[in-house]
């Protein structure tokens, strides 16, 4: 049945949304209880279990994420509690040979109802997104046709389903966030978009790659002028302040720096590093804020001349070369810090090859980090000059913007958070809609490679339909090297994930060709 | 914008009740027991809400009188910070707390010299030492190791790190390398393997729910007159060997290659007084529903302990009854 078709059926009946999402519900709970990635699910048991001890999230080490999912769980641990499903899980001393190899096994099993609970609320949150997306099309389009389309290719997206379902991965609740804070940008709703956006950052850190594109909605909305600086700078304080409110609990505790490890190791910078810098860190932001602010007052109050003859009133081409040469030095300049940072890092790291050459990997991973916003920023400048009216420009800069997040090949759950803005693009632009399928449905075998045998432990442990003994040869298989030290997952890693990447490239790919053809 | 509003108000309302709980919640299970006479205790667990307990009835244990936590800013040595001392010593005392042990205190390297010099100090006592290294005042040269003299006093001492008396801690926060300090020597793994893990559990740790397999200072499993308590293979992840009239625990791994769960463990095993003589005589399970409950357990002797815990896996409230 071709997608088109099945679409019309469901839109011939009464109800269709709710057809849809229940449908979509439907997959979800049925997989939840019988399906579970273990290693990700004991982690969150750890934070059960430190919340009950009497620790904190941070106390001790168990939580490594942003707050806002370790208060998701807390609620979820309280629940648990009045439910009475205070078993979370259990050690498996059959497993215990087979931990500590290159694929992760944990000691220890979840129990299946631990499991249904903590995906409760990341069910509820795909139930939200497809809703929202339905909203949000129906607005912008008035196409009844294209809002139930939005709200199918997230309800029933097998990557969706299996991350909510299956993985209990988080990274929909940042989607969720990032979704809505691009429309209240788009919306011109932006205390909200940026309280929100603090949100998405503080849930999974992906969507800070989103800053350029977010700023550059408020200007083409508003224009070169003060009530954009305006907008601009109302946005941050909700930022700020969301994000001081969130980790309140953690800076009271002095324990800001773990609350944001997560994030700062993901650009390649250590949190303790930061944390060294002291008042320092705080001095230098103000200074830059400060900086930022004066010379945004200058151009735009003072001088706004300068702006308008230099850079507003000039031919695209010229202005394109000039973004392109900013982005060069900038890039040029970043990248010789970085080397020097990265050199120094190594004459002073001390230990084996092997940590010399982690200190080394971070710092190629802070200039990725650096690269990817300035790829980000670029996108952000093109959608600023787009000649296109209406939602698509917003809609295709949104997409490319999230591609452009995942260059390097990312685990099939980072890629949720990107779901939603393709969502909108295969919407509005059908031809994205056969990319996307193969891409989600690419990624979600891949997630189920990783996931293996571990995705039935808890029904081996927690229930009479298997024996974990039965499946004992399984987990020896996946935990074992084949020529020497590879691992034998790894070829079995390397289609898959070599497979989904690709799917993701060829989205990218016909996006820029796509999106050429379209502003030409 | 209203479907807005009603999720955000939603995710909002979820995160604040869940900082509330992360911060505040506190299970309010608590414990006694009765028994009579006859063999058989009953246990009595109060709580409004449900819990997990389980129990474990052991012989051969000895519960220290009280716990010394070493923790010095000047002589922290260097393989674990300071700061990471603190966080994880204060845990350990306060997971202690909720297991109804209360006489553990933290002592600096002044108040330890004292102690490891002074022999009545020593009996029923147990230090907690997690910095890898002895502080240099304490082991002033390289053949006058005080915590020797500690446990030959019959002191315990709970020892993390790479072999005990093998790294020597200044006062500039550096560890000096002690040639042919260590206590044990080739037996220690000195694994520069990572992670460097055993895979088979011991009776004692099937009991505890320890399931830390780090052993990269693992004891050789075998090693004479040891126990081992944790996991194993040819090296273990935690053995407990008599030394002089005291006796010495030996954690295959710094304290923070813990998990969670298996810190739990290991604070179980602390506080009911686990030791090389330790027998598993019984264990159980209840579940407590709404309001307080109650079980009984047969098979009890005199000098018994009936060590009872809520929490599944982690034991994250406990009391340990010495019948």
């Amino acid at each position: 049945m071709k997608l088109e078709s099945g679409l019309g059926r469901i839109r011939d009946m009464k109800h269709p949304l709710a057809v849809l999402i229940l449908a979509g519900l439907a997959v979800r709970l049925v997989l939840m209880p019988l399906f579970s990635f273990n290693i990700d699910l004991t982690y969150w048991m750890k934070v059960f279990n430190l919340i009950d001890g009497g620790n904190d999230l941070y106390s001790i080490g168990g939580y490594y994420y942003t707050p806002v999912w370790g208060y998701i769980l807390g609620a979820m641990d309280m629940l648990a509690h009045v439910l009475g499903f205070t078993d979370f899980g259990t050690q498996v001393p059959e497993l215990y040979p087979y931990v500590g190899m290159d694929y992760s096994i944990s000691p220890y099993v979840t129990s299946v109802s631990f499991n249904v609970l903590v995906k409760v609320p990341l069910i509820l949150t795909d139930v939200a997104v497809a809703y929202l997306l339905y909203t949000f099309v129906m607005r912008i389009s008035d196409d009844r046709n294209k809002a139930l389309l939005a709200c199918a290719l997230w309800a029933l997206c097998p990557l969706t389903i299996l991350e909510s379902s299956v993985h209990a991965m988080f990274d929909n609740v940042s989607a969720m966030f990032m979704l809505i804070s691009f429309i209240a940008a788009y919306d011109r709703k932006y205390l909200l978009a940026g309280g929100v956006y603090s949100l998405a950052i503080l849930t999974k850190f992906f969507p800070l790659f989103f800053i350029f594109l977010l700023l550059a909605i408020v200007v083409r909305n508003e224009g070169f002028n003060m009530r954009s600086i305006r907008s601009i700078a109302m946005a941050i304080a909700s930022a700020v302040a969301v994000m001081l409110i969130v980790e309140l609990p953690a800076i009271i505790n002095g324990q800001f720096w773990e609350s944001v490890s997560f994030m700062t190791e993901r650009i390649g910078l250590s949190a303790s590093t930061l944390e060294s810098l002291g008042i320092w860190l705080f001095v230098g932001l103000g200074i830059l804020v400060f900086l930022v602010a004066a010379a945004a007052h200058y151009f735009c109050r003072i001088r706004p001349d300068i702006i308008r003859s230099r850079f507003l009133e000039i031919s695209d081409e010229d202005r394109n070369r000039k973004v392109l040469k900013v982005i060069k030095v900038v890039a040029g300049v970043m990248t010789a810090l970085i080397l020097l940072y990265s050199a120094y890092s190594v004459i002073k790291a001390e230990g084996t090859l092997v940590d010399i050459f982690n200190v080394f990997a971070k710092r190629v991973v802070l200039l990725l980090s650096v690269y990817t916003l300035l790829l980000e920023a670029y996108i952000a400048y093109r959608f600023l000059f787009s000649r296109r009216e209406g939602i698509m420009p917003y809609i295709y800069a949104f997409a490319m913007s999230a591609t452009v997040i995942f260059l390097w090949p990312p685990a099939p759950q980072y890629a949720i958070v990107i779901v939603p803005a393709f969502v909108l693009l295969a919407v509005f632009d059908g031809r994205f809609v056969k990319p996307f399928v193969i891409m989600t449905v690419l990624m979600a075998l891949y997630d189920i490679v990783l996931a293996g045998p571990s995705a039935v432990f808890s029904l081996a442990v927690y229930t009479s339909l298997m024996d974990i003994s039965s499946l004992v040869p399984m987990v020896e298989f996946v935990t074992s090297y084949i020529f020497g030290e590879l691992p034998t997952i790894a070829p079995f890693m390397l289609v898959f994930g070599g497979a989904s990447y690709v799917s993701l490239l060829y989205l990218i790919y016909r996006g820029i060709i796509l999106g050429r053809r379209g502003s030409e | 914008m209203k479907a807005i509003a009603v999720i955000l108000a939603v995710s909002c309302a979820l995160m604040a009740a869940g900082a509330a709980v992360a911060y505040c919640y506190h299970p309010d299970t608590g414990f006694s027991v009765t028994e009579d006479g006859s063999g058989n205790a009953t246990v009595s667990v109060s709580g409004s809400l449900p819990a997990d307990v389980n129990y474990r009835l052991l012989s051969g244990t000895d519960i220290p009188e009280r716990i010394y936590l070493y923790l010095d800013s000047d002589y922290s040595g260097g393989m674990v910070s300071y700061r990471d001392q603190d966080r994880m010593l204060s845990s350990i005392r306060d997971m202690m707390r909720e297991c109804g042990y209360c006489n553990a205190e933290f002592i600096d390297s002044a108040r330890l010299a004292q102690l490891c010099s002074t022999p009545s100090e020593a009996p029923k006592r147990a230090i907690m030492m997690i910095s890898g290294a002895v502080p240099e005042n304490v082991y002033p040269d390289d053949s006058n190791n005080g915590l020797e003299t500690w446990m030959a006093n019959g002191g315990t001492l709970y020892w993390a790190g790479p072999d005990m008396g093998l790294y020597r801690a200044d006062a500039h926060r550096d560890n000096v390398k002690v040639e042919g300090g260590g206590r044990f020597g080739d037996n220690i793994n000195n694994s520069t393997e990572k992670p460097c893990l055993v895979g088979k559990s011991s009776d004692i740790s099937r009991a505890m729910g320890f399931a830390g397999g780090h052993a990269e200072f693992g004891l050789k499993a075998d090693y004479p007159g040891s126990a081992v308590i944790g996991l194993y293979d040819e090296y273990s992840s935690l053995s407990v060997v008599p030394a002089g009239a005291g006796r010495i625990f030996v954690l295959g791994c710094p304290m923070s290659s813990l998990d969670v769960e298996s810190l739990y463990s290991y604070v179980d095993m602390v506080v009911c007084g686990i030791n090389e003589d330790t027998v598993v005589k019984d264990t159980g399970s209840y579940h407590k529903g709404y309001g307080s409950g109650s079980f009984m357990v047969s098979g009890v002797s005199v000098g018994d302990v009936l060590y009872v815990t809520s929490g599944k896996p982690a034991s994250v409230n406990g009391r340990a009854f010495l019948l």
